[in-house]
């Protein structure tokens, strides 16, 4: 085991690292808690505790997965402090398939519906995943995080990442075709099945 | 493998995160299946959908300097040595 410096990091050491990622765990924290006074708390504890445990960070490591890991765990203290939206300790349990029908259908006849979509309509489809699957998907495409770095950053298996993924994209597509119908981006089905 | 097991492992498929037999066997079902082929470019679409549309937007600047201010009074007798 490599001995680590014991000597206390200094504020602007760790702010040159740590600063840069602020408008990206804001985002993430914005997914995390869906309203912006939560997300500024939840990213000023996350940077408080990363800034208190910096010394344990192994330089050469991944410090953007690391501080993204302290940013979840925020938040699931963040929310059971509150004893309200119990939501979010389901970001670290096992989410449940969604149910419904097999997707033989819709975009996949649709795709171009795809084209229409501004981000507003993404972000409202998004805001109807449950957290746990919410998260996976905003660690995986909007920040670019490896299966690897995922089920580290959750403390979830890889396999539990790939199925959860699996199951938000699904999601996400139902919910995506279901608002492209109803804004008439795309054109009624030849025969509509309820999912 | 079947085109069931294939859909399932589509969302791997398309992030380049299955190991090099399974991106292969999956690879060769879906250039000899076009119903497969299909599938994998909705994954994709959807997946980019999300990556090129969602706005990122921008944190308030005034969370800088809450950030700063809790840095500077955070007391610097509890830090963690643990290793």
């Amino acid at each position: 085991m490599p001995s680590r410096p014991r000597r206390i990091p200094r504020q602007d050491e760790f702010e040159k690292v740590a600063l840069p990622l602020m408008h990206d765990l804001y985002f993430a924290a914005l997914g995390l808690a869906r309203n912006a006074r939560d997300a500024e708390d939840l990213v000023q504890e996350a940077y408080l505790k990363a800034f208190r445990s910096f010394r344990r960070f192994r330089p050469g490591t991944n410090f953007k997965a690391w501080i993204y890991r302290i940013l979840v765990n925020s938040s699931i203290d963040f929310y059971r402090r509150r004893s309200r939206q119990p939501l979010i300790s389901e970001l670290t349990e096992e989410a449940p398939a969604p149910a419904g029908a097999p997707e033989r259908h819709r975009l996949l006849d649709n795709m171009e519906a795809l084209d229409a979509f501004v981000g507003d309509d993404v972000r409202r489809a998004l805001d109807e995943l449950p957290p746990a699957h919410r998260i996976v998907v905003l660690l995986a495409d909007i920040e670019g995080f490896k299966y690897r770095e995922i089920a580290s950053i959750l403390g979830i298996p890889i396999g539990t990442v790939m199925s959860r993924l699996h199951h938000a994209r699904r999601q996400l597509r139902r919910a995506l075709w279901d608002y492209a119908r109803r804004q008439g981006y795309a054109a009624p089905p030849r025969k509509e099945r309820k999912a | 493998m079947n085109c069931h097991e294939i859909r399932s492992m589509a969302d791997a498929y398309v992030d380049r995160e299955l190991k090099g037999l399974e991106h292969g066997r999956v690879e060769n079902h879906v250039r000899q299946c076009p119903a497969c082929q299909q599938w994998v470019r909705m994954v994709q679409r959807t997946r980019d959908t999300v990556r090129t549309k969602l706005d990122r937007g921008r944190a308030p600047d005034r969370l800088t300097e809450r950030i700063r201010a809790t840095l500077n009074d955070a007391p610097r007798g509890t830090f963690e040595t643990k290793g």
